[in-house]
């Protein structure tokens, strides 16, 4: 596995061959985004963001009976989703946790990975970024960043800013590698499941043996 | 004191107005387009008026004159209501916040500089209202506020309306384009001279079917169904320079989930009739390929009139059009007008066509959608789109510009229609309905990024 140079990166976004390409899109500024010398790209600030509503549930609990969250889709009731326009403020407290969409649109072929990192300037003043930092290959998609402010200062943030930075690497061929052919991801920012049906099943299955027990 | 009784309720219910219309001002409204807020500055202003007359019919001496003023403060107050309900549906909470730059686009483009206002209403149509000052210009000592309202609205104003979620779908949007179709139609100076022919044996055919002369009543009825069929299929035209084949599926598509039979009203011309004229334009060649060889070099399959209509119900002969509008409860002329003029309606269609390019080929040429742009998108971004690149940039030379509008729908229509089973992209689920969905999402993105694109590069 190694990591792409910025050539590396600028010849994957040429790519005429689709399944090889990379696709990040749109870079608006392709000199600022991707330095030369550098081995990362630089990720825009996109213009949804979600933050967490106070609600009447004492947890968030997949196998939970509660009506609110017997359903993977109604995790979205946790949420309250804005639209920030492109250049306009959003502000973050103090310790306050805020999803946000990257703005460019993501898609890996089947032989690259990703990780997210946050931009240096950003963590001095106390943002992280990304704690789900490792993008798969085959991801198609927009990048949630979870935001936190660990800071003591409320900082605003506008749809544009740069604030994050893409690594990739190439992945050691396997036989599984890109063997459905098909890409996963969405561009939908908020979480749908925690955990797969068939975990999520056998663990209420499970749930419910030891309750008998 | 029953004077003062009714002052302090409508007074009550001014103050109530007040705090709605602010409530609606600190919504957010999709693309930050300033219509929204224009129009809620005409409310306060009429809030600001009603308030004044109140006043008034405090300090009057005469009591009914007090009384008048109080009534014209209530009815000002109704005014304010019936504008909030007006722009109902118009927030992000109701309209996707980036879908609706690319009409506003349009509207520009086209050089119109009303007032517009997107909304979203749970119905199943498309709809453009046009709002004129008169009702506002006539009120008596209005506020500064108002006067400054109507000043800084650009009349008529332009309200277009989708429908919500369920039918909002992104590539029927070409509807849209429709919709300013019909604001383009009142510009132009028609020429319907070849159609002078016509009318004297439609008239007659239709007087054999009544047995008599047409009387004033469905004189005027005949009229009204004419300009109405008239405007629907130069709106069609319209949209088919705006948007090409998007148009002709969208209108297919949106038939057959209407549901409402073959679609003959005395509002509308049936649904095969407006299919069949928009396929006319798609078999012409211009300069080398015509819409159909474009669509069958990419997506392999002949386009033909029925592609994505086939269970649209095709209009019955002239003789069981009058026999269902008859069924309907409608008049006898009623029924001859509109089974004789489906027979004649379709010589239109040539002369709207031109008069309608020939326009737009004066006023912004930029914006029709030629059979090359179409074998341009589709090269770019078709197979793209099946491996889940979504049509955000186009190539222009070196550079990577804003895909257009139209471009987002024409592809997405050919992935959808002729592709789709191609489409490597897997849903949440297995389903048609989830994959649907996806590459759904996939297309509203592509708008809102190509947007966010071509914004930055407009800043120097």
């Amino acid at each position: 596995m190694t990591v792409l140079s910025g050539v590396d990166i600028r010849g994957r976004l040429r790519e005429p061959n689709l399944d090889k390409r990379l696709v990040v899109s749109p870079i608006l500024e392709a000199v600022e985004q991707l330095k030369d010398g550098n081995s990362s790209i630089d990720l825009r600030l996109g213009c949804e963001f979600a933050f967490v509503v106070p609600s009447l549930h004492g947890s968030i609990d997949e196998l939970s009976t509660d009506s609110l969250q017997s359903s993977e889709a109604r995790l979205s009731r946790l949420y309250r989703k804005i639209y920030v326009p492109l250049a306009n403020a959003v502000h973050i407290h103090p310790h306050q946790f805020v999803l946000a969409q990257a703005l460019e649109y993501l898609r890996l072929p089947m032989d690259l990975m990703a990780y997210v990192v946050g931009r240096s300037t950003w963590g001095r003043l106390g943002l992280t970024v990304a704690t789900a930092i490792g993008v798969h290959p085959g991801y198609a998609g927009c990048l949630t960043l979870e935001l936190r402010n660990l800071g003591e200062t409320p900082l605003t943030l506008r749809p544009g800013q740069t604030i994050a930075q893409l690594f990739f690497h190439t992945v050691i061929p396997g036989r599984d590698l890109g063997a459905s052919g098909q890409y996963r991801g969405s561009v939908d920012l908020l979480p749908r499941r925690m955990s797969s049906s068939k975990t999520k099943s056998k663990l209420a299955h499970l749930h419910e043996l030891m309750k008998h027990e | 004191m029953p004077q003062e009784r009714a002052r302090r309720s409508i007074e009550f219910c001014l103050g109530r107005l007040r705090l709605q219309a602010e409530e609606l001002r600190s919504e957010q409204y999709p693309g930050n387009h300033p219509g929204p807020r224009h129009w809620l500055d005409l409310v306060n202003g009429l809030l600001d008026t009603a308030d004044s007359y109140l006043d008034l019919s405090r300090t009057a001496s005469d009591v009914d004159q007090a009384a008048a003023l109080a009534r014209d403060a209530a009815r000002l107050g109704s005014m304010a209501y019936q504008c909030m309900y007006l722009m109902q549906g118009s927030s992000v909470a109701h309209l996707s916040p980036p879908i609706t730059i690319p009409f506003q686009r349009w509207l520009d483009t086209l050089g119109f500089p009303n007032t517009a206002i997107f909304r979203a209403e749970t119905v199943v149509n498309y709809e453009l209202f046009r709002q004129d000052e008169k009702p506002f210009t006539r009120i008596r000592n209005p506020a500064p506020t108002l006067v400054a309202a109507i000043a800084a609205l650009k009349w008529p104003l332009f309200r277009i309306t989708l429908p919500t979620k369920g039918f909002a779908i992104l590539p029927h949007f070409a509807i849209v384009a429709h919709e300013i179709g019909h604001a383009l139609c009142d510009r132009l100076n028609w020429d319907l001279s070849a159609f002078a022919p016509e009318e004297k044996p439609l008239i007659d055919r239709v007087q054999a079917k009544l047995g008599h002369s047409l009387t004033p009543e469905s004189l005027t009825f005949f009229q009204k169904v004419f300009l109405h069929w008239f405007h629907e299929l130069a709106a069609d035209a319209f949209a088919f320079f705006l948007t090409g084949p998007a148009i002709f599926f969208s209108l297919c598509d949106f038939f057959q989930l209407l549901g409402n039979g073959y679609g003959l009203t005395a509002t509308h011309p049936a649904n095969d009739l407006r299919r069949r004229a928009i396929y006319k334009q798609l078999v012409v060649t211009q300069s080398k390929d015509s819409f159909v060889s474009v669509f069958q070099k990419h997506a392999g399959l002949q386009l033909d009139e029925a592609f994505n209509s086939g269970i649209l119900i095709p209009a019955p002969p002239k003789s069981d059009i009058w026999s269902d509008t008859k069924n309907s409860g409608a008049t006898d002329f009623a029924a001859a007008i509109l089974s004789e003029l489906h027979e004649s309606v379709e010589l239109l269609v040539p002369m709207i066509y031109h008069q309608a390019r020939e326009h737009l080929r004066a006023v912004a040429p930029q914006t029709i959608y030629s059979p090359e742009a179409y074998d341009e998108d589709l090269n770019t971004h078709l197979q793209a789109m099946l491996a889940a690149i979504p049509p955000i940039e186009s190539v222009q030379g070196a550079e990577l510009t804003a895909a257009r509008f139209a471009s987002i729908l024409n592809v997405g229509w050919v992935a959808l229609l002729t592709k789709f089973d191609e489409f490597r992209i897997a849903g949440e689920g297995a389903g048609n309905w989830e994959r649907m969905e996806v590459l759904h999402s996939l297309l509203e993105k592509a708008v809102e990024l190509s947007e966010v694109k071509r914004l930055w590069e407009s800043v120097p």
